[in-house]
């Protein structure tokens, strides 16, 4: 795992609950919390960091990651803003993933191990976003990609009936993105 | 604040300055990893089309993995080439190119396969006019893009487009689509700048190459076939005539008198002639048959798929009316050109395009011989005389191999005492079937074919040989010096004068008992050689004898190029002693002119006493004839009772 998400995840804690916060969760995981953007990190850090989220917000773990990836976003957006300005929707920004973005990851951060993902147009229109990896990180990708709704003023509907987690071979995550956001 | 605090706040501020110059420092680090990630894959592209480039077969073949190589690497879903086309470098479409989804770009193929664009026109024109890499944005609102009129769909946004050129000439340029909005990258541009710079020197090996393949089965003079692509074009076609009833030509075709216009004009016309020459008979060919020049002024037409011999025929009279017309040379002067022309058909199941070549020569030979102008088939009574001639030249050839050749030696006598002076060794043939064959059947055929250097070779060795034998068994009554006959070819020899000395030093003869016959016409024939061969020849104590004297061109000024030592005027002058008083005056001249050069002169074919007293009274030094021996064995010649004369005076 890149230094980059402990940092982005070390800004966030930091900003929305303080320092003291970000203290306490590097004790209660037992990790020395020395990341640089650059370097590369144990996953199971991270999911120590999780773990002990978790644990100090009674929340599962998965909705944990879920706000990272949710919050994460508009840091991207903040610091890689071309890649988002070539789109008006969040639709096309995610096709964008493989061909784009991801490039673009492994392009500042050599080694990162960012996912493949494998899209498809339902005939309903809703956007199957198929999705492979060891981390099963899903719900960070769902976190993000409600950001990304967000980002372009949209609401998104998420459902995932396949998960990694749960044994499926892949995880495969729905997505309904409607132009306005709608009220819950 | 109290002290704590303001502490507390200080470690703050600097824990929070730590944290930015972090930041900042990483940063940096990620924009440099970015550009040098950026650069390695460029790298890696380069490096990529470097070796498709080198391992390519083709200026196609490149194109096909560069295109492939670049989509790839940027991601781009469609690529494609643009080649020049002569004379004016119209770019159409290669055919070559790379869809990530054939369907989608089906719209995008189709338009691009049909338009044709000139320099200076659309994406493809600009290119190969700006000979710069061009990128444009939005191709659906670029005027610019000009296939975009005929684009419905917009399947394509961004294009970007490179030249491939070899030196200022282009030769084809390749374009990249996406669908997505891409902005000008530059460093992209100069990556792809870099690439058509290397497919230019793809093209460049591609055109040397094919350039030297075409060199090498081209005259270069006249751009025809040559004698190698020819042979190679005839075997093919004879073998498709053998799985077809029509009948396989060849016209073998060789100006009439072109030597002439060479000499007298100079090669550069001579050239100019053969040019225009081959120009004609291009015309006037069917499609599909082809011209070749074999060399000098021999070009060879083949024509497949005749229907009957006729065909061939009257394709050579066409040709001889388009050689026909005056060709145009030096200044406003009008030559006329006649051809000679020999015509051969394969028979069914013939294979062998030698052959074939061979019988159309013998023929373009015959109508030659008839004068020239004119056309003569291969027929079966020339087959049955290239037949007896190959025939007669196997058993040449076997015949020196098992040894039939004989030595006979006639001897020369001084006119003013009748001694001898010496003997001519004249070769015959002891073939088993036939009995001795005279030279006149065999020598020409022998020279003819080449065979002449082996049996002149031997003849040589055994006069030498013959010559020692007669010294250490006669001494100073041997029968010597011994003549051998030198024909042109050997003459032309290089290293003759070593062959003589490894002779003569062989048999163990002193060379002043050797002598060497030599005809005007071998003189004339090697150009070259002879005078330095003649004076290394003299040089080691051999004498030289001009033969035949008269019958050539008799120059004097051969007399003073080459060192001889005798003369032999021809039997024919002295056979019309008595009877043509011009006769006599010729054989005085030559004697004057031969004793005023200080030579020797001999009178060859004395056949009576009359003609003997004649020659003596007009000066001549040395006879030879019937009268006085005529040629036989080694054995027989001493018998003769006559002395030889003192060789010591």
């Amino acid at each position: 795992m890149k230094g980059i998400v402990f940092n982005l995840l070390e800004q966030l804690v930091t900003r929305e609950y303080g320092e003291d916060t970000w203290d306490s969760l590097l004790e209660s995981a037992r990790v020395d919390g020395i990341y640089t953007s650059l370097g590369s990190y144990e996953d199971a850090d991270l999911s120590q960091l999780v773990d002990a989220a978790s644990a100090a917000l009674d929340t599962p773990p998965d909705d944990i990651v879920r706000w990272f990836g949710r919050n994460a976003l508009p840091m991207f957006a903040e610091s890689y803003p071309h890649l988002f300005a070539a789109h008006t929707s969040a639709r096309t920004f995610v096709l964008t993933l493989n061909d784009i973005i991801h490039p673009e990851v492994r392009k500042l951060y050599p080694g990162a191990d960012v996912p493949e993902f494998e899209f498809e147009s339902a005939a309903d229109g809703r956007l199957l976003m198929g999705y492979r990896s060891a981390r099963k990180m899903c719900s960070f990708a769902e976190g993000l990609l409600d950001g990304a709704a967000e980002h372009y003023g949209e609401s998104l509907t998420i459902e995932q009936p396949k998960c990694m987690k749960r044994g499926d071979e892949r995880c495969l995550i729905e997505l309904e993105f409607a132009p306005a956001p709608a009220v819950a | 604040m109290s002290l704590p605090e303001r502490e507390m706040e200080r470690v703050r501020a600097r824990l929070a300055r730590e944290r930015s110059t972090r930041r900042e420092a990483e940063r940096i680090a990620e924009r440099t990893t970015s550009r040098l990630y950026d650069r390695q894959r460029e790298l890696e592209l380069l490096r990529a089309v470097a070796t498709a480039a080198n391992e390519a077969l083709s200026l196609e073949e490149a194109l096909r993995a560069t295109i492939d190589g670049i989509c790839a690497h940027i991601r781009w879903p469609a690529g494609h080439a643009y080649v020049a086309t002569p004379p004016d470098g119209r770019l159409v479409s290669s055919g070559i190119w790379h869809l990530d989804d054939p369907v989608r770009f089906e719209e995008l193929r189709r338009v691009s396969a049909d338009w044709v664009f000139a320099p200076g026109e659309g994406l493809p024109g600009i290119t190969i006019e700006t000979g710069e890499p061009v990128w444009i944005e939005d191709v659906m609102e670029d005027e610019r893009f000009s296939r975009r009129a005929a684009l419905e769909s917009g399947t394509v946004r961004t294009a970007l487009g490179f030249p491939v050129l070899v030196g200022a000439e282009a030769v084809a340029m390749v374009e990249l689509f996406t669908d997505r909005s891409v902005r000008r990258d530059d460093n992209l541009l100069a990556v792809v700048g870099q690439i058509g710079t290397q497919l230019g020197r793809v093209a460049e090996r591609m055109r040397a190459r094919d350039q030297i393949a075409h060199q090498a089965l081209h005259d270069p003079l006249t751009g025809l076939p040559n004698r190698a692509l020819l042979l190679d074009r005839l075997r093919s076609a004879l073998a498709r005539s053998s799985r077809s009833p029509s009948l396989t030509g060849v016209l073998f075709i060789d100006l009439d008198r072109f030597k002439v216009v060479n000499d007298s004009l100079g090669h550069a016309e001579g050239d100019r002639l053969l040019v225009e020459a081959a120009q004609r008979l291009d015309r006037a060919l069917r499609p599909g048959d082809t011209v070749a020049r074999l060399g000098g002024d021999e070009f060879v037409v083949l024509c497949e798929e005749l229907e009957q011999e006729s065909e061939a025929l009257r394709l050579a009279e066409r040709l001889h009316r388009e050689l026909l017309m005056p060709f145009t040379l030096v200044g406003e002067e009008r030559h006329l050109i006649t051809a000679s022309i020999g015509v051969a058909l394969a028979r069914v199941g013939e294979a062998d395009p030698e052959a074939l070549l061979q019988n159309s020569d013998a023929a373009m030979y015959r109508a030659k011989n008839q004068g020239g102008g004119r056309h003569e088939l291969f027929d079966e009574t020339m087959r049955a005389r290239v037949f007896e001639r190959l025939r007669t030249e196997r058993t040449l050839h076997h015949a020196i191999d098992h040894d039939q050749l004989r030595l006979h030696y006639q001897p020369m006598v001084s006119l003013y005492d009748r001694s001898r002076h010496g003997v001519e060794a004249l070769v015959r043939w002891q073939d088993p079937e036939r009995g001795l064959v005279a030279p006149d059947q065999f020598i020409p055929l022998a020279e003819e074919s080449g065979l002449i250097l082996q049996i002149g070779n031997w003849v040589l060795r055994e006069a030498c040989r013959q010559g020692a034998r007669w010294h250490a068994e006669l001494g100073s009554a041997a029968p010597l010096p011994v003549n051998v006959n030198l024909a042109a070819r050997q003459l032309a020899q290089e290293d003759l004068a070593e062959m003589i000395a490894g002779a003569l030093s062989e048999a163990g003869l002193n060379p002043r008992d050797l002598s060497l016959e030599i005809t005007e016409t071998a003189l004339l024939e090697c150009a070259e050689t002879p005078a330095r061969t003649l004076a290394a020849l003299r040089e080691l104590g051999v004498q030289v004898l001009l033969d035949d004297f008269g019958t050539g061109y008799s120059s004097l000024s051969y007399l003073r190029q080459f060192p001889v030592d005798v003369l032999k005027i021809d039997r024919s002058f002295i056979a019309g002693l008595g009877d043509r008083p011009e006769a006599s005056a010729i054989v005085q001249a030559v004697v004057g002119m031969g004793h005023a050069l200080g030579l020797e002169v001999l009178a060859e074919g004395i056949e009576t006493e009359a003609q003997a007293r004649e020659v003596t009274r007009l000066g001549c030094d040395l006879g030879q004839g019937f009268l006085f021996a005529r040629p036989a064995p080694a054995d027989t010649v001493t018998c003769d009772e006559r002395p030889a004369r003192s060789r010591a005076g």
